[in-house]
């Protein structure tokens, strides 16, 4: 199976650059975690991929071919985006009917079994599903059509605590019967931490991390003591954020630690948490731009 | 190209919608005032022949074509979700179209003879067009071919102009979409009205712009009789215009995008 290859990417509405000079291998049967603040271009990149939109400059490829207006390529892409392109009228049976029947691949078995579990009604128009309801019939097309790439854009927009963790047990048990690839856009980062496999972090236009989660895990540090003890030890260190409790100071450190450079006994050294990590490695970042 | 798939889809969707059309057609131009004589108390006056048109499957027909081809946004927004291009629903939906087309000029056919044999005892022509081409060549057959021809030109026309309109409002937000709805008759009518206004005082008839309209339809001069038009000018300005058009859609159909 290919790779997703994308190449110089660049996007820009008008004189605001959204995404500059993106160069990015999507593996297959891989599980993404792509990370960015509002505004940071993430929608804009799946909406690029999945040939939405066109980019300013730059390509995405798949088997050497381009993706805009390739049906051999887009048939094995399925995005899951915040919009809504259905049309409103349509049931949700017609809905799942039109999609098995557009991409030719589509396991009814499993449609049904998961709006059994969600209680989707299929009988009900587009129209009159709840926000949540509305992103369940997408989950539930993303994780039954057979597709190489699934990229999910907010997928639990409106899903309750129960929805989601059904959802999150329905992906993994529906990667493990067809590995596939999955590109997870969210800001629920604690609750995807686990079963991604990959962090890619899109900051200031750019792909800042795309690394293994467990690799990006192993270069977060918190270095907790007192504060001029912490600060001594992380001199010179990449110290992406801080908390601060009266004397007592918490240092985020993203990168290697200075292995000969001894640890004070009233500093502990703990690995940090995606969510912690991202935090602070986005925290200076002020995004202006909505898409 | 998942022209086939594309294909069978929009021609299914249109089919029905075609037969839901022909539905409310029938029901408000035949039994509507059928039902509003039986209330009256006016039946026994009712003929209907009175209340069933001979252009009704050339209304229909034509109509349809128009409507569905100019709602473009809606199908190119679920072709891109379900992974089919710009190209392919292009292709998929003039396809389906023009099938559509063909079975509502068939239908037109088959009720023309019926009409003019069974229903209407006024001898009328089983295609509009008959009147102006009708008698251009000396075979019946071959008259009937190209009467046959240009009314097939003229719906084409008629659908590929709902195309291009549909696709243009495609690139646009609601907003802008609301504003050229309003403000290009307006437009128009203020054009015309200017038009008309240098007709009055230049003698705009004397132009080539007349003679041009004249040429385009087959009637060289002012004195050609009825019947007697010239068959073939309509099918080459015809087919011209519908390259035309046809070309324009197609590249304004590859600006489509979501978001707009």
């Amino acid at each position: 199976m290919d790779s997703i290859k994308i190449a110089h990417l660049s996007k820009s509405f008008g004189q605001q650059a959204v995404l500059t000079d993106i160069n990015l291998t999507i593996e297959p049967q891989t599980i993404y975690g792509l990370l960015g603040r509002n505004g940071a271009g993430k929608s804009t990149l799946f909406n690029i991929i999945s040939d939405r939109i066109p980019a300013t400059s730059g390509e995405v490829v798949i088997e050497g071919q381009n993706n805009v207006n390739n049906d051999r390529v887009l048939n094995r892409i399925y995005l899951m985006g915040e919009r809504n392109l259905y049309p409103s009228r349509m049931r949700v049976s017609d809905i799942f009917q039109t999609t098995a029947a557009l991409y030719g691949r589509m396991d009814m078995d499993l449609v049904h079994q998961l709006s059994s579990q969600f209680g989707l009604n299929i009988r009900t128009r587009f129209a009159k599903l709840s926000t949540g309801y509305r992103s369940i019939l997408k989950l539930i097309i993303g994780l039954a059509v057979d597709v190489d790439y699934v990229f999910f854009d907010e997928p639990t927009l409106g899903l309750d605590a129960n929805h989601r963790e059904l959802f999150y047990s329905a992906l993994m048990d529906s990667y493990a019967k067809r590995p596939r690839t999955f590109v997870i856009s969210t800001h629920l980062i604690e609750e995807i931490a686990n079963m991604v496999e990959r962090v890619l972090v899109l900051q200031e236009h750019h792909i800042t991390i795309d690394e293994t989660t467990e690799k990006v895990l192993n270069k977060g540090y918190s270095i907790t003591g007192p504060t001029a003890d912490v600060t001594a030890y992380t001199a010179g260190l990449n110290v992406i954020g801080h908390d601060q409790l009266g004397n007592l100071r918490v240092d985020y450190v993203y990168g290697q630690l200075n292995g000969s450079r001894p640890i004070p006994d009233t500093v502990s050294i703990s690995h940090i948490d995606l969510q912690k990590l991202f935090v602070n490695l986005t925290s200076q970042e002020v995004a202006t731009f909505e898409n | 190209m998942k022209t086939k798939a594309a294909f069978s889809y929009q021609f299914k969707n249109y089919l029905r919608l075609f037969g839901w059309t022909y539905l409310w057609a029938i029901v408000l131009v035949v039994f509507l005032p059928l039902l509003i004589a039986l209330i009256l108390g006016q039946i026994h006056g009712f003929s209907v022949a009175d209340y069933l048109p001979r252009v009704l499957p050339a209304i229909v027909v034509g109509s349809f074509v128009f409507a569905f081809g100019g709602i473009t946004y809606d199908g190119f927004k679920l072709f891109i979700q379900n992974g089919i291009g710009r190209k392919t629903y292009f292709y998929s939906k003039l396809l389906a179209l023009s099938s559509i087309l063909l079975i509502g000029e068939l239908i037109n056919v088959v009720y023309g003879v019926l009409y003019t044999h069974f229903i209407s005892n006024r001898r009328a022509a089983i295609f509009a067009f008959s009147s102006l081409y009708g008698k251009y060549f000396n075979s019946k057959v071959e008259n009937t071919i190209s009467v046959i021809v240009i009314t097939l030109l003229f719906i084409v026309c008629i659908m590929v102009t709902g195309m291009l309109l549909g696709t243009i409002l495609g690139l646009f937000s609601r907003r802008a979409q609301m504003m050229l709805i309003v403000g290009a008759p307006i437009l128009l009518i203020i054009l015309l009205a200017v038009l008309m206004s240098v007709n009055t005082q230049n003698r705009l008839i004397s132009t080539w712009l007349p003679q041009f309209l004249l040429y385009i339809i087959g009637m060289s001069d002012m004195s050609t009789p009825q019947g007697h038009f010239i068959a073939f000018a309509p099918m080459i300005s015809g087919s011209v215009y519908i390259i035309i058009v046809l070309v324009t859609t197609y590249y304004l159909t590859l600006r489509l995008r979501v978001p707009r």
